[in-house]
């Protein structure tokens, strides 16, 4: 049998439901109808999987209120986790017949997530694909990476949220006052300009003060091979239940000058990591932030490895990192 | 809606399973797979123009689907994947070296999975994919390169290189 024949036969069970077509003209005929993304059966067999801690939840705070505000970003799961480390910001402005609310913060010392709902204020809906064109944050300062999220599952039509996350390369400075800018919200139509539904600037300021659950994993000359073959000496390892860090010493990869851009990909690109957790499972961590700064004559370059998990996870629930196959036992118990 | 619908009916028959395998090596989210044959479906009905070919009209729907599946990345958040959860292992072969390889092959990135899929399963040479993914026929015969080291990695002798 050919490589040909076999993958055929490996993924001859994959099909569409039955009812697609159905769902096609159900969504042609009610275009208003907000996009359902369902994350349900993904995020709860993450939750079933991790044991909840029972934690004190602060004062100052009530219960459920900070993870019903990151509802957006967490589905719901985690809920103590969540309630002990983020926190309800409630800072909004009004522009142009839109609101933008500030509603939560939740972060560590690498990684920051914020949710924002912006309401239209005379009740009419937002329409499908509306964004916002560019936004600043004094937050993701130096080198990181992240990414705005719009959802409008349950929310009525006038209404969507912006998950905001940020992985940066260095420390962030929470515990600071942030400052936020949205600009200009359009809309994006596939093959076509985008169009100005609202003209402006919604800037927020608020102070981001989340507690940070970091904890330093020990390395002791922690040597390990990527998938590749490329070697990467482990120098700082940072987890927290929110995310992980990592300080390395990479082989050099940065595309040299006049190099085609593809060769971008080539730094920490046969770099993985899991999490073992104490049940047995094993999460990998898929999208993370990569980066390095050297010589270009360098054999080797200082780089960094950082990501915000798809859910929060109890420290005391992870028992090692995996990385490039080495099993690192985290002591956080 | 009757023509609308029996366009969509025959596109659905035809192409949908390709489409929607296409979507979910991209996404690795079956409900975005829905949501992006869904929307590709939508597009062939608003097409008005005859394709030259029925390959044509397969190629169309391929591209259409790759930008899809990119849109609703841009603007839906990608949420770390786990090698086999629940909702892919529906579909996993039961006998264990066709559901490895399958297991594999989602373990990939996304641009290798991507043209291994196009590659072993649709027949495409290494420069129709580049013209399906909008990248360059060198970065495509790169990712079948490094995605064939890494099944064969990951597989042993079960994946023999020397075979087509």
């Amino acid at each position: 049998m050919t490589n040909r024949e076999r993958y055929q036969t490996a993924f001859a069970g994959v099909r569409p439901p039955a009812d697609t077509v159905q769902q096609a003209l159900e969504r042609q005929n009610t275009p208003a109808r907000p996009r359902r993304r369902r994350l349900g059966r993904t995020l709860l067999v993450l939750a079933a999987a991790v044991a909840l801690l029972t934690l004190t939840v602060s004062a100052e705070v009530t219960a459920g209120t900070v993870s019903n505000l990151l509802a957006p970003l967490y589905g719901g799961a985690q809920t103590e986790l969540v309630d002990s480390i983020g926190y309800p910001v409630d800072a909004s402005v009004t522009v142009n017949g839109y609101t933008l609310t500030a509603e939560a913060v939740i972060g560590d010392q690498y990684n920051v997530a914020m949710v924002y709902t912006l309401t239209r204020e005379d009740g009419e809906p937002i329409p499908q694909g509306a964004h916002f064109q560019d936004s600043e944050n004094s937050l993701h300062r130096g080198s990181g990476g992240g990414y705005v999220e719009y959802v409008r599952e349950g929310l009525p039509d006038n209404q969507i949220q912006l998950v905001e996350t940020w992985t940066g390369s260095g420390t962030l400075p929470f515990l600071r006052n942030v400052q936020v800018v949205f600009r200009d919200l359009v809309l994006y139509q596939e093959g076509e300009e985008s169009t100005l539904l609202a003209e402006g600037e919604w800037e927020l300021k608020y102070t981001a003060r989340y507690r940070d659950a970091t904890v330093s994993v020990p390395v002791d000359n922690l040597t390990v091979t990527g998938t590749e073959g490329k070697t990467y000496q482990i120098r700082k390892i940072q987890l927290s239940p929110l995310g992980i860090h990592m300080d390395i010493i990479a082989p050099n990869d940065i595309p040299k000058l006049g190099e085609p851009p593809e060769h971008a990909m080539r730094l920490l690109d046969d770099f993985t990591v899991s999490l073992q957790l104490s049940d047995g499972t094993v999460l990998p961590v898929g999208d993370a932030n990569r980066g390095g700064s050297g010589s270009a004559d360098d054999e080797t370059i200082k780089a960094h490895y950082g990501a915000l998990f798809d859910q929060p996870i109890p420290l005391e629930d992870i028992s090692a990192l995996i990385i490039c196959g080495t099993q690192v036992p985290v002591n956080a118990g | 809606m009757g023509m609308d619908t029996q366009t969509m009916e025959q596109t659905f028959a035809q192409y949908g399973r390709t489409i929607y395998r296409l979507a979910l090596q991209y996404t690795r989210q079956p409900p975005d797979a829905e949501d992006v044959l869904q929307e590709v479906l939508l597009e062939r009905c608003r097409r008005t123009e005859p394709f030259q070919s029925p390959e044509h009209e397969r190629r169309w729907l391929l591209r259409v689907a790759v930008n899809k599946s990119r849109n609703l990345l841009r603007t839906v958040r990608r949420r770390p994947t786990v090698p086999l959860d629940e909702a892919l292992a529906e579909y996993a072969p039961a006998e264990p070296s066709y559901r490895a390889l399958y297991e594999a092959v989602l373990s990939l990135p996304r641009d290798y999975r991507l043209t291994v899929d196009l590659y072993y399963y649709e027949g495409y040479s290494t420069g129709e994919i580049a013209a399906l993914l909008g990248a360059r026929e060198a970065t495509v015969r790169t990712w079948l390169r490094r995605a064939r080291l890494k099944l064969k990695e990951l597989l042993k002798e079960e994946w023999d290189d020397d075979q087509p």
